[in-house]
C-alpha cells in the first residue's frame, strides 16, 4: 500500500461523518432556519460523502485488493471480538458510489419536491440518517456491524414510509404501512440473526475475512449446517429485498414521499439483500441447494411481481411491483453464481428505477400543483393522459427510464438484464423461462404506463392543469436519464470492466460471453410487448370514463393480477388473523390464570396485614410493652440457644 | 446473700419501677420521670458492678457519664413536653396517637 493510497483511506471515516454532521446540524438548528436550508445542508452532506466515496474508489484503482479499516473496538466478550472494522474493497466501494451518488441526486430533487412541506427538516434528517446507516451496511467488515446498518436502514424506511403519518386510509394508513414494513422486515432479520449465531457457534468469529477463510475448511460442501446458514441468510435477504413471500410490504411502502420510494425502496435499501448474498458468496458456494433456492425464489418473484404490475392503476404501485420484479432478477442472478451480473443489474436498476420514481414524483408534483391534493386520484393513471405536451422533460426522461427497464438496446437495462438471462440460459432453463416471461411482462407494463400517463388526451381536469416541475427537480432527472442511457457501458460484453473490477472481491470467475440468441430473443420479446401495449392503449387512446382494455382481454386473470395474486390476503388470513386470534386467546388465558393468581396473592397479603395492622396503635405504652417483650425474647434466645 | 447481690436486686427493683411507669403512665411528664428512674437503675448497676469487679474508677466514671447523658435526655424530653402542651393542649399520650390501626 503506497503513501497516497493510505492517505486516501484516511479520509474514509468522513464518508459517515458528513451525513452525520448534516443531520446533527439540521436537528440542532432546523427550526431557526428558513426551510430550504435544511435541504441544502443535507444535499451538501450527501455530495461531500460522494466525493469521499470517489476518493476511496481512486485509492482502490491503485491497488484493487482492498483493505480493512479498523476504527476501534466495539464488542469484546469472551472469544467474541467485534471491532468497528470497515471493508473497503471493490464491492463495497461500488455500493458506496451508488448509494452516495444516487443519494445526492435524490437529495437535490427532494429540495424541490418537498418545498413548502412543514416537516421538510425532519425529512432531510431522516434522509441523512438513512445514508449513514446504508453506508454502514455496505462498508461493515463483520456481520454484527452490517446488522447495525441493516436495522438502521429499516428504521429509516419505517420513519420515512410513515413520514406523512396523518395521511392515508382513515388517517392512519401511512403509519400502518410503515409498521407493516417494519414487522415484515423483522421476519427477515430473524433469519439474519440466527445465521450469525450459527456462524459464531461454528467458527467463533463474525469478521467477513475470517468467516470466509474458515468456512471452506470447516463446512463440507452441502453439509446441513451451511445449508441452514445460507437459507437463513436468504430469509434475511428476502425480507429486505422484498422477495417471495416477504414482498408484501414494498407496495404499501409507496405511502412515503416519492424521493423516499426512489432512494430507499428502489435504488439502495432494497438491494441490501442482494449485497448480503453477494458478500457471503463464499458461503453460498458451499451450499448448492441454497443457491438453487435463491435463484428459484428470485425468478418466481420476478415473474409474479411483473404480472401484478401489469394490472395496477396507481403509478407508484406499478413501479413498486416492477422494483420487486427487478430485485427478483438480481436475486436469481446471484443465486446462479452470476454475482457480477446481479450487481451490474443492481447498479443500472438504481439508475433507471430512481429515474422512473423521481419522474413519477414529478408527474404527481405537476398534478398536485394543478390544485388537487387527494393522493389517490393524483396517482391514478386512469386520471392522467396527455401529459407529454404539458411535462415535456418529465416525459422524455420517463421514456428513457421505461425503455431502459424494458431492456431495449442500447440502454442500460438491456445489457444488465441480458447478462442475467444469458447466465440463466447456461445454468437453469426453468429460471431462464420465468425470467424471460417476466422481462416480456416488464416491457408490456412499462409501455402500458407510458401510454396511460403521457399519451392520448387528458382524462381529468387535474391532468389538464398539470405543469412541468422546477429545474431543481428536472436536472437530477436529466442526469439520471443520461446514466440510464450510458450505464450499460459499465460492463459491455467482451470488455467486462465491472466484471474485472468486482472480480477482485468476488473472485475472478468465468466471464459470461455475449449470447446473441438470448439477447435477440429478449429484445424481440421486449419490442413485441411494447407493440402489444401500443395495440391495446395507443391505437385508440382511452376516453375519460373508459375501462382498461386489459380488463376484458385477461378476464379473471386481470382480477388476479390486480389483486396481487391475493398474497396480501393469504398472509392476512393465513398468518396475521390466526396470530391475532392466538394472541387474544393467550391474553384471555393470561387474565384467567396468572392475573387471577396475582389477585389472590394480593388478597391474602391484604387480609394478613389487616390483622397485623391492629398491633400498630401508635400508643407509647403499647410500644414500650413491645420493646420489653422483644428484649425478653432476645434474652431467652441467647440464654437457651 | 452478699452485699453485691442485694444491691443488684435493688437495681432490678428500680428498673421494674421504671418499666412499670412506662407501661402504665399516660402523662408525658410522668413518663419522663419514669425514664429517669429507669436510667438511675442503670447507674446503680454500674456502680455496683464497678465495685464488685474491682474497677471502681471505671464504674463510677461510667455512672457519671450516664447521669450527664440522662440529664440531657430529660431536658430534651421536657422541652418536647412543653411544646406538646402548647400545641395540642394536652399531655395525655393517648391523645398524641395519630396512627389509627
Amino acid at each position: 500500500m503506497d503513501a497516497l493510497q493510505k492517505l486516501m483511506f484516511n479520509f474514509f471515516p468522513l464518508l459517515f461523518l458528513f451525513p452525520l454532521a448534516g443531520l446533527l446540524l439540521n436537528v440542532a438548528n432546523g427550526r431557526f432556519w428558513h426551510k430550504p436550508i435544511a435541504g441544502i445542508i443535507a444535499s451538501s452532506a450527501a455530495g461531500l460523502s460522494f466525493v469521499v466515496a470517489i476518493l476511496q474508489w481512486v485509492a482502490l484503482l491503485r491497488q484493487p485488493d482492498g483493505t480493512v479499516i479498523i476504527l476501534g473496538t466495539w464488542l469484546q466478550v469472551g472469544t467474541l471480538n467485534v471491532p468497528f472494522a470497515f471493508q473497503v474493497d471493490t464491492l463495497s466501494v461500488t455500493m458506496m458510489l451508488v448509494v452516495t451518488g444516487i443519494g445526492t441526486l435524490i437529495h437535490l430533487y427532494a429540495i424541490g419536491y418537498m418545498y413548502g412541506d412543514p416537516g421538510v427538516t425532519r425529512f432531510f434528517v431522516y434522509l441523512n440518517l438513512f445514508l449513514v446507516a446504508m453506508l454502514l451496511l455496505v462498508s461493515a467488515a463483520n456481520y454484527p456491524l452490517l446488522f447495525v446498518g441493516w436495522e438502521g436502514v429499516g428504521l429509516c424506511s419505517y420513519l420515512l414510509i410513515g413520514f406523512w403519518f396523518d395521511r392515508g386510509e382513515g388517517g392512519t394508513g401511512n403509519a400502518n404501512a410503515g409498521r407493516k414494513a417494519f414487522v415484515v422486515n423483522r421476519v427477515g432479520d430473524l433469519g439474519l440473526i440466527l445465521a450469525m449465531g450459527l456462524l459464531f457457534w461454528q467458527l467463533g468469529t463474525l469478521t467477513f475475512d475470517d468467516v470466509f477463510a474458515q468456512a471452506t475448511a470447516v463446512f463440507p460442501v452441502g453439509s446441513p449446517l451451511i445449508v441452514a446458514i445460507t437459507l437463513l441468510l436468504l430469509l434475511g435477504a428476502a425480507g429486505k429485498s422484498a422477495q417471495i413471500p416477504l414482498f408484501i410490504w414494498l407496495p404499501d411502502a409507496m405511502a412515503g414521499p416519492t424521493p423516499v420510494s426512489a432512494l430507499i425502496h428502489a435504488a439502495t435499501m432494497v438491494t441490501a439483500g442482494i449485497y448480503l448474498i453477494a458478500r457471503s458468496h463464499v458461503l453460498f458456494a458451499l451450499a448448492p441447494v441454497s443457491q438453487t433456492a435463491v435463484s428459484l425464489i428470485g425468478a418466481s418473484t420476478a415473474l409474479l411481481a411483473a404480472t401484478i404490475a401489469t394490472a395496477q392503476f396507481d403509478i407508484k404501485r406499478v413501479l413498486a411491483y416492477s422494483t420487486i420484479s427487478q430485485l427478483g432478477f438480481m436475486v436469481a442472478a446471484i443465486g446462479m453464481g452470476a454475482y457480477v451480473a446481479g450487481i451490474f443489474h443492481l447498479i443500472t436498476h438504481a439508475f433507471f428505477k430512481a429515474l422512473l420514481f423521481l419522474a413519477a414524483g414529478s408527474v404527481i408534483h405537476g398534478l398536485e400543483h394543478g390544485g388537487h391534493s387527494d393522493p389517490v386520484t393524483l396517482q391514478d393513471m386512469g386520471q392522467m393522459g396527455g401529459l407529454r405536451q404539458r411535462m415535456p422533460i418529465t416525459f422524455a426522461v420517463y421514456l428513457v427510464g421505461a425503455l431502459a427497464l424494458a431492456g431495449i438496446p442500447p440502454l442500460a437495462g438491456f445489457f444488465s438484464k441480458d447478462e442475467i438471462l444469458a447466465a440463466a440460459w447456461q445454468a437453469n432453463r426453468a429460471v431462464y423461462i420465468m425470467l424471460t416471461l417476466a422481462a416480456f411482462a416488464t416491457a408490456f407494463y412499462m409501455g402500458r404506463q407510458v401510454w396511460l400517463v403521457f399519451m392520448g388526451e387528458a382524462r381529468s381536469e387535474t391532468a389538464v392543469s398539470a405543469h412541468e416541475s422546477p429545474p431543481i427537480m428536472t436536472i437530477p432527472l436529466l442526469i439520471l436519464a443520461a446514466l440510464a442511457i450510458v450505464g450499460g457501458g459499465l460492463n459491455l460484453p467482451g470488455v467486462h470492466t465491472l466484471g474485472h473490477w468486482l472480480g477482485h472481491t468476488l473472485g475472478h470467475g468465468e466471464l459470461l460471453s455475449f449470447n446473441a440468441t438470448v439477447a435477440l430473443t429478449a429484445t424481440l420479446l421486449a419490442l413485441l410487448a411494447v407493440g402489444l401495449a401500443y395495440w391495446l392503449y395507443g391505437r385508440h387512446p382511452l376516453g375519460a370514463a373508459a375501462t382498461d382494455p386489459l380488463t376484458q382481454r385477461l378476464g379473471p386473470l386481470f382480477v388476479l393480477f390486480n389483486q396481487g395474486w391475493w398474497v396480501n390476503e393469504m398472509v392476512e388470513w393465513g398468518i396475521k388473523r390466526p396470530f391475532c386470534h392466538l394472541s387474544t386467546v393467550l391474553a384471555h388465558s393470561d387474565e384467567a390464570i396468572f392475573a387471577w393468581a396475582e389477585r389472590q396473592l394480593v388478597h391474602t397479603v391484604q387480609r394478613g396485614t389487616a390483622v397485623l395492622r391492629r398491633t400498630q396503635t401508635g400508643q407509647l405504652n403499647w410500644n414500650v410493652a413491645g420493646i420489653i417483650v422483644g428484649l425478653l425474647l432476645i434474652w431467652l434466645l441467647l440464654r437457651f440457644s | 446473700m452478699t452485699q453485691t447481690t442485694v444491691l443488684l436486686l435493688g437495681a432490678v427493683g428500680v428498673l421494674g419501677v421504671g418499666l412499670y411507669g412506662l407501661l402504665r403512665l399516660r402523662n408525658l411528664i410522668q413518663i419522663i420521670v419514669a425514664l429517669q428512674i429507669l436510667a438511675k437503675a442503670a447507674v446503680l448497676a454500674l456502680v455496683v458492678a464497678g465495685k464488685a469487679s474491682g474497677h471502681v474508677n471505671l464504674g463510677q466514671s461510667l455512672a457519671v457519664t450516664v447521669i450527664v447523658a440522662d440529664t440531657v435526655i430529660a431536658v430534651v424530653g421536657l422541652a418536647l413536653a412543653v411544646q406538646v402542651r402548647r400545641r395540642l393542649g394536652t399531655l395525655d399520650v393517648k391523645a398524641l396517637a395519630t396512627l389509627r390501626g
